[in-house]
């Protein structure tokens, strides 16, 4: 890899938003990603790594899922996911930890979700990515509704 | 007291709206406002309460953060406050053999330095 290749990701590193729930087309997730690393590259972390989430065609429904629509009660969903990120930056010693969920109406094959973790050791890094994306999927309020190609649609319960 | 709450999912579907405010006595509690809510709305949403509380699935927020169902009956409510009833939050679904599969894919594990 090109000696610069680190400088010119710092070069185009931004603010990283928040962790929390955003409108589609408010967050980049590939500039997203040039920041996480960018944010981590400081000598600190050993290992990143990086979980995204992406609209699948095969839903719960009997025909194939043509969209998916995203909603969420931010006020909850914005705490739940910061606390997500503290309690699994604590519990296993990470540097860095965010997770950042798109709502609205979502084409299957975009991506949805965007999770990172990083810190001194793979395997710290690995676990706490996991925790981090099993949390996510359970605890802040999102609600999600597929609509089939069929044009029938149903809000999915249970994780 | 005025008691805010707001809708979503199924229930901002079968509404029709996206928030409300209920007037309530002093002193009421999460429970009580369940059961105005259930008053109000026994046609639309009577299928989502459950033997006094919400059907399972469902859960509760006071201002902005979950509140165990086991405090619903002591919670006593001020005026001002946000409740908000969550529909079930949906997950992935577990895949076979594998109780917490991930829905779609590692990105990348970026190697830094000696990990």
């Amino acid at each position: 890899m090109r000696k610069d290749y680190w400088l010119d990701v710092c070069r185009c590193v931004m603010d990283i938003p928040e962790s929390g729930v955003y409108g589609k087309g408010e967050l980049d997730f590939m500039r997203l990603f040039q920041g996480v690393v960018a944010r981590v590259s400081d000598g600190s972390c050993g290992a990143a790594a990086f979980f995204m989430g992406i609209v699948k065609r095969r839903g719960r429904g009997e025909v194939g899922v043509e969209k998916l629509f995203m909603e969420s009660y931010e006020e909850h969903a914005n705490k739940a996911l910061k606390r997500i990120c503290d309690e699994v930056m604590a519990e296993y010693r990470l540097k860095f930890v965010g997770i950042w969920h798109l709502v609205g109406m979502l084409e299957v094959g975009e991506p949805v979700v965007l999770v990172a973790a990083a810190g001194e050791n793979r395997d710290e890094v690995f676990r706490g990515l996991r925790t981090a994306v099993e949390r996510y999927k359970r605890e802040p309020a999102l609600f999600k509704k597929e609509v089939y190609i069929d044009g029938t649609e149903k809000w999915l319960e249970g994780a | 007291m005025k008691i805010q709450t707001k809708y979503y999912a199924v229930l901002r579907e079968r509404l029709g709206k996206t928030s409300e405010e209920f007037e309530l006595p002093q002193g009421s509690t999460v429970t009580d406002f369940l059961e105005k809510l259930r008053q109000v709305y026994a046609g639309v949403l009577g299928d989502l309460f459950e033997g006094g509380g919400l059907k399972t699935g469902f859960a509760l927020a006071l201002n902005g953060e979950s509140l165990d169902k086991s405090l619903w009956a002591s919670t006593r409510l001020k005026d001002g406050d946000v409740v908000v009833i969550l529909p079930p939050i949906a997950g992935g679904l577990p895949e076979a053999g594998q109780p917490h599969a991930p829905l779609a894919l590692i990105l990348a594990c970026v190697g830094l330095l000696h990990n």
